[in-house]
C-alpha cells in the first residue's frame, strides 16, 4: 500500500518563472518532484456525502517524516467513535531505476483487538480509506506509468494552467485517462478530470485554499466526486505543520500497539 | 322504453348520414388522417417494471433502496463448462475475463464487474492480512500458479468460503460473470436513450445478447446463459414481440376471409376491413399521442377484439341491408332502415362492451389499466367507424328489383332458426332444468382457481428462450428469480450493536428453510453483509476458520464494520449504508410458485416482525412484485368481474325498463362466465395476467347477443302482441346473425389457439369457450325462460 498523502496537496516553492515552451513530459515530472516537507504532521478531515446529500465525517490525525529516501506515515481516526484509535503506519519506497514501483510495507491497528496486522495487497488505484480518493490521486504516481499530452491553456482559480493529460500506459488501468490543469507558475494542480477504461468521465477533482504553508503551496480542501454514482469527497486539511520535530518513534509497530500516537 | 320509439330516432340518425354523407366521409378521413400520424410514437412497455405506477409502494419502496443502494436490477452471465475440466484452466479463464471485459466496456450503465477473475478475498496469516485478487497479475499460463489460483478461490468449503456455491460452485464448473448498473439517469441517458429510461433495460439486455451469442464465445467446451431483469426484457422483445404481430396478422387473414364468405362480395370485405382498421389505428395513434405506453403482452387483445367486434357489427348491419334491400330493391331506404333497426341494439351492446372493460381500472395495475382503456376506446372507436361507414357506403348505387321467392327475404337457414324457436318453446322446461345441472357442475370448478404468475409456466416451453431458462435453473448456481429484503433503523449505527447482528445471522438461517430458497450444494443462495463480517473476521485472526464468524462483542463488531466498510468499500457498500442502519438481504429462489411464494412471503413478514420489531422491512424484488401481481390479480379481477356485472345488469335493467327482464337478460349471460370458470378450475388453467381478462370480457360480449335477442324481441312483441310470434319471428331475422357473429368472434380468438406461447393459447380457449356457452344459452336458456317468465305482459294478438 503505497501513498504519500501530501504530495498532491504539498507544492514545493516556485522553481523558476517558465518564459519558454516545455514539453508535457517536463510538466508532468515537475508537478511529480515538487518538494514536501521533511516533516509534517495535521489534521485530515473526511467528509463523505452520499448523492442525498448526506453527509458522513471522520477526522485523522497524520504525521509524515522522511527517513532517507523513504517516506513514512502514521494516519490514526480521531473520529467516529467507533474507528476512534484504528491506526496505520505506511513505509512507501521509491521507484527503482527503470521505473518500476516497490511494494510499500503497511501496518494496522484496532484497539478493539490489541492487534497490529501487517496489511498488504492493496492497489495504488484502490480506494483511499474508503473515500472517492485512490492513493494514486492521493500520492504520486509513478511518471513511467502514463505517456503524458498538453491539451491546451485554461485559467482556473484566476491562474494560467497547463492543461495536461495522462494516458495510463495498461490497458487494463482502471483509470484510462487523468486530465489535470497545472499552475504554469506553481505546478500546483488546480483541478482534474478522471476517466474510467471506457474513457467516460468518471471523477472530478477541485482543489481551494491554496495557500503557501511555511514556504510550502498546499492544497488545503480538495473535493472528489464520482459523476458516475453522485458520490462526493471533500479532504481538507487542518492545523498543518511543516518541518517542526515529529517524535520518529512514532513510526513503528511498536507505537500502534502501545497506542503512543494520538 | 319503447323500443320502437328508439328505432325511429335512429332511423333519423341513419337519413341525416346519407343526407351529408359526403361531409361526413371527409370530416371522418381528416379525423382519421391526424389521430393515426401518432403511431409514429408508438411504444411498447417491455417486463414487469411498468406493471406499478409511480405512486404505487412497490415503486416508491424500489426508489428507497436505489436512493442507497443504487440499481436494484443488474446483469450476469453463467458460465457451464462442458465435458472434462473446469473453470481454472487457462483457456476458460481467458473466456471469463473477455466475458466480463466485453460487459463491462459495452454494457451501458456498467457499474462494477464481479468474476472470479477480479473478485477481492480478505486473507490473513499469522503476520497479517491481505485483500488479494487471484488474477491480479493476469491469467497465468503455468500450471503451478493455475493451481494455486484455484486453491485461492475455493479455500475452505462452501461453509468457510463465500464463493462457493455463490460466484463459483463447489466443483469448479459453474461460475457467474454479474454486472451491477448504475441507476438510469444523468449524462449516459440523455446522450445515449434521449432520456427515455424505459428503453435502457432492453437495450441493456440485447447487449447482453450479442455477447453472449458473438461468435469468439460459441464453444463446445462451455455453454453461457444469461440472466437479469434486463435479459429477460430483451428476451420477451426479440421472441414474444413477433408472436404477437402473427396473432395480429393471423387475425386480419381471419377477418377478412369471415367478410369474404359471409357477405360475397367485395364491398362486404373492404369496407369493414377499412374502418376496422382505421379505427385502431386512430385509438393507438391518439394514445400514443399522449405518451400511452402499450402493454407488449396485452396488446393484441384490443387490436383483435377490435376486429372481431368491427366483423360483428358490420355483419349486422350489412345483413340488415341485404334483408330489406332483398324484400324493396330500394338501396338507400334499405341503409336507413338497417341503421333503424340495428343502430340501437348495436349502441347498447357496445356500451355494454365498454363497461366491461372500463371494470379493468379497478385491478390497480397499469398493463390491465391500459388494456382496459384501449379496449373500451377501440370498440367505441369501430362502432363510430362502422356505423357511420356502412350505412353511407351501401347508399351508393342503383336500386333493383326486389327479389319475391324468399318469404319476407329470409332464407333457408332462418327459417330454421325459426323452427328452433317454436322447439325451445315446446321443450322450456327441460331446457331449464338440463341449464341450470350444467351450471351445477361447473359452480365448483370455480373454486379451484389458482393464481399463477411464474412466467416460465405461463409462457410454456415451446418458446425456445424459455426451455433455455429451465436448463438454467436445473444447474447448481443458476437462477432467475431473487428478492431483496431490506432493513432499516431511524438510529444511527444500528447494525454495530450484537443483538441486531445477531436476528440477522438468525434471518439468514430462516431463509434457508423457506421453500423456494434456492439452495447450491449445501449452501441457500442468501448473501448479506455477515459474509464479508465474517471473511475480514477470519483475516484479522490468523486466517483461521474458527474465527469465521461475526463477532459478539460490540466494541470489536463496530471497529470491524468500520474497517470493512473502508478496506472492502465497495462490497459492503452494496449490503449496507454509510451510517450502518439500513441493510440489504438478497435471497435466490428456485421458481416462483405463487401459492407457495404468497406463503413464504407471508411467514417471512411474520419473521421479520418477530426479529427486527423495531425496524421497518421492507420486501423488493421479483418475488415481491410476482407476489404483489397474484394478490391484485385475484383481488383485481373479482372487483372487475363484480364491476361489470353489476353495471351490465343495471344497463339491461334500464334499457329493457324492466327489472325481470333485465335480471332474466343476465342469467345467459352469467351461465357462459361460470362455465368458464369451471373449465378453469377442472383443467388447471390459473387466472394470470392475460386469463384475468377472459370473464369481464365473455360477459361484455356475450350479452351483445343478448341484446339484440331481447330488443328484436321486444321490438316483434309491441308489433305482434305474442310472445310466441315475436320469439319466433327474431329467430328468423336475427337467429343466423348471430350464429354468424359468434363463429366469427371464435374464429378470430381462434388464432390464439395456435400460439406457441401457453397463456395466449389458453386465452383462446377460455373466451371460445365463454363465445360457444354465451351462444348457445341464447338460443336455448334465454329463449325458455323468456317464455317461461313472460316479462312483456300476458299473450295478446293485435288486429
Amino acid at each position: 500500500m503505497k501513498h504519500t498523502f501530501f504530495k498532491l496537496a504539498v507544492s514545493g516553492l516556485i522553481f523558476a518563472t517558465t518564459t519558454f515552451a516545455q514539453s508535457a513530459n517536463e510538466i508532468a515530472k515537475k508537478a511529480h518532484d515538487l518538494p514536501t516537507g521533511k516533516t509534517s504532521s495535521g489534521t485530515i478531515s473526511v467528509t463523505l456525502i452520499d448523492k442525498n446529500g448526506k453527509t458522513r465525517n471522520r477526522e485523522i490525525a497524520s504525521y509524515t517524516m522522511k527517513d532517507g529516501s523513504t517516506d513514512k506515515t502514521v494516519l490514526v481516526f480521531k473520529t467516529p467513535r467507533d474507528v476512534a484509535g484504528i491506526s496505520y503506519l505506511t513505509y512507501d519506497y521509491p521507484d527503482k531505476a527503470d521505473g518500476s514501483t516497490v511494494d510499500s510495507d503497511s501496518w494496522i491497528y484496532l484497539p478493539a483487538m490489541k492487534k497490529v496486522r501487517r496489511v498488504s495487497g492493496s492497489s495504488k488505484d484502490d480506494d483511499f480509506q474508503g473515500t472517492d480518493f485512490t492513493y494514486d490521486d492521493l500520492g504520486t504516481r509513478s511518471l513511467s506509468k502514463d505517456n503524458f499530452a498538453i491539451l491546451g491553456e485554461e485559467k482556473v482559480n484566476g491562474v494560467d494552467c497547463w492543461i495536461l493529460e495522462a494516458k495510463a500506459k495498461d490497458p487494463k488501468a482502471k483509470v484510462s485517462r487523468r486530465v489535470t490543469w497545472v499552475d504554469k507558475k506553481t505546478y500546483v494542480v488546480q483541478k482534474g478530470e478522471y476517466y474510467d477504461k471506457q474513457n467516460k468521465l468518471q471523477k472530478t477533482l477541485t482543489c481551494e485554499n491554496i495557500k503557501q504553508v511555511k514556504g510550502y503551496w498546499t492544497t488545503q480542501k480538495m473535493t472528489m466526486t464520482n459523476v458516475q454514482s453522485n458520490h462526493k469527497t471533500v479532504y481538507e486539511i487542518k492545523d498543518l505543520k511543516y518541518d517542526e520535530k515529529v517524535n520518529e518513534s512514532y513510526f513503528t509497530v511498536s507505537a500502534l500497539e502501545r497506542e503512543q500516537v494520538k | 322504453m319503447k323500443v320502437e320509439k328508439i328505432s325511429q330516432f335512429f332511423g333519423k340518425i341513419g337519413r341525416a348520414q346519407l343526407r351529408h354523407r359526403w361531409k361526413i366521409l371527409i370530416a371522418l378521413l381528416i379525423v382519421t388522417v391526424i389521430c393515426s400520424s401518432g403511431l409514429s410514437q408508438f411504444a411498447l412497455d417491455i417486463g414487469e417494471d411498468g406493471w406499478f405506477g409511480d405512486t404505487d409502494d412497490i415503486t416508491q419502496n424500489t426508489k428507497k433502496y436505489e436512493e442507497i443502494f443504487g440499481n436494484l436490477n443488474g446483469v450476469g452471465v453463467l458460465l457451464v463448462k462442458q465435458g472434462d475440466g473446469d473453470v481454472f484452466s487457462e483457456d476458460m479463464l481467458k473466456v471469463i475475463d473477455k466475458i466480463g471485459t466485453r460487459m463491462k466496456d459495452e454494457i451501458p450503465f456498467a457499474d462494477r464487474l464481479t468474476s472470479i477473475i477480479n473478485v477481492d478475498i480478505p486473507v490473513g496469516n499469522e503476520e497479517g492480512f491481505e485483500i488479494k485478487k487471484p488474477y491480479e497479475n493476469g491469467i497465468p499460463s503455468d500450471s503451478a500458479e493455475l493451481a494455486n489460483a484455484r486453491v485461492l478461490v475455493m479455500r475452505g468449503s462452501e461453509k468457510t468460503n463465500a464463493l462457493v456455491n455463490s460466484l463459483v460452485s463447489d466443483n469448479g464448473r459453474e461460475t457467474w460473470i454479474s454486472l451491477s448498473l448504475y441507476p438510469f439517469k444523468g449524462k449516459e441517458l440523455d446522450e445515449k436513450f434521449n432520456g427515455e429510461s424505459d428503453e435502457v433495460p432492453v437495450a441493456i439486455g440485447y447487449k447482453l445478447m450479442e455477447i453472449i451469442e458473438s461468435d469468439e464465445f460459441q464453444n463446445k467446451g462451455f455453454k453461457l446463459y444469461g440472466g437479469g431483469m434486463p435479459y429477460d426484457n430483451a428476451n420477451e422483445d426479440r421472441y414474444e414481440v413477433p408472436e404477437y404481430g402473427i396473432r395480429v396478422l393471423c387475425s386480419i387473414g381471419v377477418m377478412l376471409l369471415f367478410l369474404a364468405l359471409c357477405l360475397r362480395n367485395v364491398f362486404g370485405v373492404v369496407v369493414p376491413a377499412v374502418a376496422t382498421l382505421s379505427a385502431i389505428a386512430s385509438v393507438f395513434g391518439a394514445m400514443s399521442y399522449f405518451g400511452a405506453k402499450a402493454d407488449s403482452a396485452l396488446v393484441t387483445l384490443p387490436v383483435v377484439l377490435g376486429m372481431a367486434l368491427a366483423v360483428g357489427y358490420s355483419v349486422h348491419y350489412i345483413k340488415m341491408f341485404e334483408l330489406f334491400f332483398r324484400r324493396t330493391g330500394k338501396r338507400k331506404e334499405s341503409a336507413i332502415k338497417c341503421v333503424e333497426e340495428c343502430g340501437w341494439p348495436v349502441l347498447f351492446t357496445v356500451l355494454t362492451t365498454m363497461a366491461s372493460f372500463v371494470s379493468f381500472l379497478f385491478v390497480d395495475m397499469k398493463p390491465l389499466e391500459w388494456m382496459g382503456k384501449t379496449s373500451a376506446l377501440v370498440v367505441l372507436a369501430i362502432y363510430l367507424y362502422v356505423t357511420i361507414l356502412i350505412p353511407i357506403l351501401l347508399s351508393f348505387g342503383k336500386d333493383r328489383a326486389p327479389k319475391a321467392m324468399l318469404e319476407k327475404g329470409a332464407t333457408k337457414l332462418d327459417k330454421k332458426f325459426a323452427c328452433w324457436s317454436k322447439f325451445v318453446y315446446k321443450k322450456k322446461w327441460a331446457f331449464i332444468v338440463v341449464t341450470a345441472l350444467i351450471i351445477a357442475a361447473f359452480i365448483p370448478g370455480m373454486f379451484k382457481i389458482t393464481a399463477q404468475l411464474d412466467y416460465l409456466t405461463i409462457t410454456g416451453d415451446k418458446m425456445s428462450y424459455i426451455r433455455e431458462t429451465k436448463e438454467m435453473l436445473k444447474t447448481k448456481l443458476g437462477n432467475q428469480y431473487s428478492y431483496t429484503i431490506m432493513i432499516s433503523y431511524d438510529e444511527e449505527g444500528a447494525f454495530k450493536k450484537p443483538e441486531n447482528m445477531k436476528a440477522l445471522l438468525q434471518l439468514e438461517d430462516y431463509l434457508g428453510t423457506l421453500s423456494l430458497t434456492k439452495w447450491s450444494g449445501g449452501k441457500a443462495r442468501v448473501a448479506s453483509v455477515t459474509s464479508i463480517l465474517k471473511e475480514m473476521n477470519r483475516a484479522l485472526n490468523e486466517g483461521k476458520d474458527s474465527f469465521y464468524t461475526v463477532p459478539e462483542d460490540e466494541y470489536v463488531l463496530a471497529q470491524l464494520m468500520e474497517l470493512s466498510s473502508i478496506e472492502m468499500r465497495q462490497d459492503f457498500s452494496d449490503a449496507m449504508d454509510e451510517d450502518f442502519k439500513t441493510t440489504v438481504v438478497n435471497v435466490d429462489m428456485t421458481q416462483f410458485a405463487t401459492e407457495e411464494a404468497l406463503a413464504n412471503m407471508d411467514s417471512l413478514k411474520a419473521k421479520l416482525a418477530e426479529l427486527f420489531p423495531d425496524a421497518k422491512c421492507t420486501l423488493l424484488g421479483d418475488m415481491i412484485r410476482y407476489s404483489e401481481m397474484s394478490n391484485r390479480i385475484v383481488f383485481g379481477g373479482l372487483k372487475s368481474f363484480g364491476f361489470s356485472l353489476l353495471i351490465i345488469a343495471i344497463m339491461l335493467i334500464f334499457a329493457f325498463s324492466s327489472l325481470k327482464l333485465g335480471l332474466i337478460g343476465m342469467i345467459p349471460n352469467v351461465a357462459p362466465v361460470i362455465l368458464v370458470g369451471g373449465v378453469m378450475g377442472y383443467f388447471n388453467f390459473a387466472l394470470d395476467f392475460s386469463s384475468i381478462t377472459v370473464m369481464p370480457l365473455v360477459l361484455g360480449i356475450a350479452v351483445d347477443d343478448t341484446i339484440h335477442l331481447t330488443t328484436h324481441l321486444k321490438m316483434r312483441y309491441e308489433q305482434s302482441g305474442s310472445c310466441v310470434n315475436a320469439m319466433e319471428a327474431t329467430f328468423r331475422e336475427i337467429g343466423s346473425t348471430m350464429f354468424l357473429t359468434t363463429i366469427i368472434l371464435c374464429s378470430m380468438f381462434s388464432v390464439y389457439l395456435f400460439s406457441p406461447m401457453r397463456f395466449l393459447m389458453v386465452l383462446g380457449i377460455l373466451i371460445i369457450t365463454g363465445l360457444s356457452g354465451a351462444l348457445i344459452a341464447d338460443y336455448t336458456i334465454t329463449p325458455a325462460l323468456l317464455h317461461v317468465t313472460n316479462p312483456f305482459g300476458k299473450e295478446k294478438e293485435k288486429a
